[in-house]
């Protein structure tokens, strides 16, 4: 039976201890490990991941060296008294009775272990809660004494009486029985929480050391100095769009602080009473000059959004940037550069992409569940005449309904089938003549591996409200998404043997007229969408403040959203010159992100 | 030796443990042996593990943004022996070792037959020299109850197995 693991050590990512030592300044650290690993051959680099909050860091950072002293199966006592050993003893490798030799470097190797290998750093980043150090091996002593031992694993400390009852519980299925009756009178816990009630003081501890790490250290990336105190964000606009915004921000509780800005103080201040605000800002300046603000969620009209980011890049705050980015391609890819070199998250408001339909739509596709797919048949209409000035202005807008409405659909094809090669574009007649932007659009858009898609979106067009959003056809089946629906609708051909079939086959053509009606004709399914997260708002939310308190890249980020922006300015260049236009392939567009030496 | 091996055994300096690393994308599924992985974080729960970038694991995981992590426990010698030594280029290795797996919601082929069987989200890839780290963070992760007693595979229990 497979059981849902609580908590980190349950999945035994972790198996055999180390020492860690180092020396700066005279002083020789020690540090328990059991998170080391090799991570390259030709040069042979070493990779450990030690607590930041221990002198070891400071003493790695200084020395810019390593040791990793494995330790034999016999050597418990030796874990648990350096376990117990105070941070702020003077000389660890004393006080543990321990002998060592120096290095050329400086650098402490043990004596009494199985082998010791010495490291040079070549990288180093704050990941999470703990710190990783990349370096190439410089030095290996192999101990001829412990050559025949085997090494200590993670947790050997456990008694043949207590394995010998583990493994009996465990072979007579007894074991699964415990771990049923747990699940009904405790209801287990995702593996993220069980984790953080172990270790409940870690997530607490205040970022002040670590701020003052980055600041010192010059081998470590700005990105990955992401704080781990509980991260304030500030909503700047707080018009109908940023209460879907608010909400979700709401919904994270006690994991972040709200701050919320408008020019119209009573809005924010509205704001702040009706989300669990801590203050309300009536102008942008003084929201950025925060110091409780980590981060900014920009929902303002569209031309104000790549100088506001910009503005709160260079005040170094994270910026979650609402659709398009920008107006332009131009000011979008001087905003991405931007954010690179500011190190800082800079991540874009898709939130359909991490919609559960579309996620699962993601899934059945990579699943090959709607085999090759041929086609994709997207948007929506609706009689919608903007009231707000800037919706009307297409310099405010940067476009019309594409530019507002169809993104969304673009973003959402592009992480099913990747980039598209060819856009082409077409317009009937404007009917709403107060817009400047067009109010109705057909694109279609060509994937290199194989899809074609017809994206239409209007704001002049009534379309029966429950045709799908979304229709997936491939030769396997198709699948339709409505994002105000709880299922997606899945609908695939009979099987060969089907009694539908066998009666199409038999009966006499007069009765298969009269009856073919009722026959099924294909396999139809529901697939439920259990949240009530429909258009992925709430995950949004959720996935920035990871990406600022975790350090992780956020699902959309600047790279991605500039993307998106590219391909409905190719929509609009299709558009006016009538040609379809050729799409290359984009030069950064992978989420990763290379610490920086 | 009785047969060739992976690098990740040949070239170990570390007695680490010995995982099956899992991935898929438009349909294709993989599985390698690797021993090159670690945990990077508790919160949020973090793991890094490192591919060279010529493996077909490698390119899938790039593509999808997700790779499972299943721990092999001792007994499981023949198993991560036969992941490492043939190229999921070449044939399906699930169909041709048998091996059991599911495939999440995230498509994340999950093996339980293994000790422990991860699912991880790709948060940030680091190019090195001769491998790339993945680090991800673990999403769900599961034990088999019925081996849950048995100690991690390590490398040194593979160059054991195969000197006997």
């Amino acid at each position: 039976m497979l059981i849902p693991n609580t908590n980190i050590w349950h999945s035994r990512m972790q198996n055999i201890d180390a020492l860690l030592t180092a020396s700066s300044h005279d002083r020789n650290e020690v540090y328990y490990l059991a998170t080391v690993c090799q991570v390259g051959i030709d040069p042979l680099l070493i990779s450990i991941s030690p607590n930041p909050e221990y002198p070891i860091c400071a003493a790695i950072d200084a020395s810019g060296y390593f040791a990793v002293n494995f330790l034999a199966d016999n050597q418990g006592p030796l874990v648990a008294r350096c376990i117990a050993l105070p941070h702020t003893c003077p000389d660890k490798v004393a006080a543990l009775g321990l002998r060592c030799e120096c290095t050329e470097h400086g650098t402490p190797m043990l004596l009494d272990c199985i082998q010791s290998l010495e490291v040079r750093v070549e990288r180093a980043w704050n990941c999470g809660d703990h710190r990783t150090y990349i370096g190439s091996m410089t030095a290996r002593m192999v101990h001829e004494v412990f050559r025949r031992t085997r090494p200590h694993r993670f947790g050997g400390g456990t008694s043949r009486a207590r394995e010998l009852i583990k493994r009996v519980l465990c072979q007579t299925r007894i074991y699964d029985l415990l771990m049923v009756a747990r699940g009904w009178l405790r209801p287990p816990v995702d593996i993220r929480e069980g984790t953080q009630r172990y270790i409940p003081t870690l997530s607490q501890r205040g970022s002040a050391h670590m701020d003052q790490e980055s600041l010192t250290s010059n081998a470590v990336s700005r990105v990955s100095n992401r704080g781990r105190e509980v991260p304030g964000i500030c909503l700047i606009g707080c018009g109908w769009w940023g209460g879907v915004h608010a909400l979700a921000l709401k919904r994270q509780g006690a994991r972040i602080r709200r701050y919320f800005a408008s020019r119209q103080i009573e809005q924010a201040r509205d704001f702040a009473r009706r989300f669990d605000g801590e203050a309300a800002f009536d102008d942008i300046d003084s929201a950025l000059a925060d110091p409780g603000v980590n981060a900014v969620v920009i929902a303002l009209p569209h031309h104000l959004h790549a100088p506001i980011a910009e503005l709160a890049l260079a005040a170094g705050k994270h910026v979650l940037v609402e659709k398009p980015m920008a107006t332009s391609v131009e000011e979008g890819e001087r905003l991405v550069r931007f954010a690179e070199s500011s190190g800082l998250c800079l991540a874009v408001a898709e939130e359909y992409r991490l919609s559960p339909s579309v996620q699962r739509a993601h899934a059945m596709i990579q699943q090959g569940l709607l085999g090759r797919i041929n086609v994709v048949q997207l948007g929506s209409a609706g009689t919608f005449r903007p009231t707000q000035a800037w919706k009307n202005s297409h310099a405010a807008m940067g476009g019309g309904v594409l530019m507002d409405v169809g993104v969304h659909y673009i973003d959402i094809l592009r992480l099913w089938f990747g980039e598209p090669d060819l856009v082409w574009s077409t317009r009937p007649p404007q009917i709403n003549d107060c817009l400047e932007g067009e109010d109705t659009i057909l694109v279609t858009l060509r994937f290199a591996n194989g899809p074609v898609a017809n994206l239409v979106v209007s704001w002049s067009s009534h379309r029966s409200p429950e045709a799908p959003n979304v229709e997936i056809i491939g030769e396997l089946g198709s699948l339709q998404i409505r994002f105000n629906n709880r299922y997606l609708f899945h609908s695939a051909p009979l099987p060969d043997g089907h009694w539908a079939h066998q009666l199409r086959r038999n009966l006499p053509w007069r009765v298969l007229r009269r009856v073919d009606k009722l026959l099924p004709k294909a396999q139809r399914q529901h697939i439920g969408i259990h949240s009530d997260d429909l258009i992925g708002s709430a995950a949004l939310i959720d996935d920035f403040v990871q990406a600022i308190a975790g350090g992780k890249v956020p699902c959309v980020s600047g790279a991605e959203g500039l993307q998106d922006l590219k391909i409905v300015h190719a929509a609009y260049q299709a558009l006016e010159s009538g040609q379809p236009v050729s799409l290359s392939r984009p030069a950064v567009l992978s989420n990763c992100k290379l610490p920086v030496k | 030796m009785r047969r060739n091996s992976s690098p990740y055994l040949l070239h170990a300096v570390i007695d680490n443990g010995v995982a099956l690393v899992t991935s898929a994308f438009n349909g294709r599924c993989n599985v390698m042996t690797a021993s090159f992985f670690a945990e990077s974080s508790h919160i949020p729960v973090l793991v890094r593990v490192a591919i060279a970038p010529s493996c077909l694991t490698h390119d899938l995981i790039v593509r999808r943004g997700w790779f499972g992590l299943s721990l092999l426990s001792e007994g499981q010698e023949e198993l991560a022996l036969s992941c490492g030594s043939i190229s999921g280029r070449e044939l399906s290795k699930f169909e041709s070792l048998g091996l059991r797996y599911h495939l999440s919601d995230h498509c994340v082929p999950l093996l339980p037959d293994c000790l422990t069987t991860s699912e991880c989200r790709v948060i940030e890839q680091t190019a090195l020299a001769d491998h790339t780290l993945f680090t991800g963070e673990i999403v769900t992760s599961f034990r088999q109850s019925t081996i849950s007693y048995r100690k991690t595979l390590l490398v040194s229990d593979l160059v054991d197995y195969l000197k006997a």
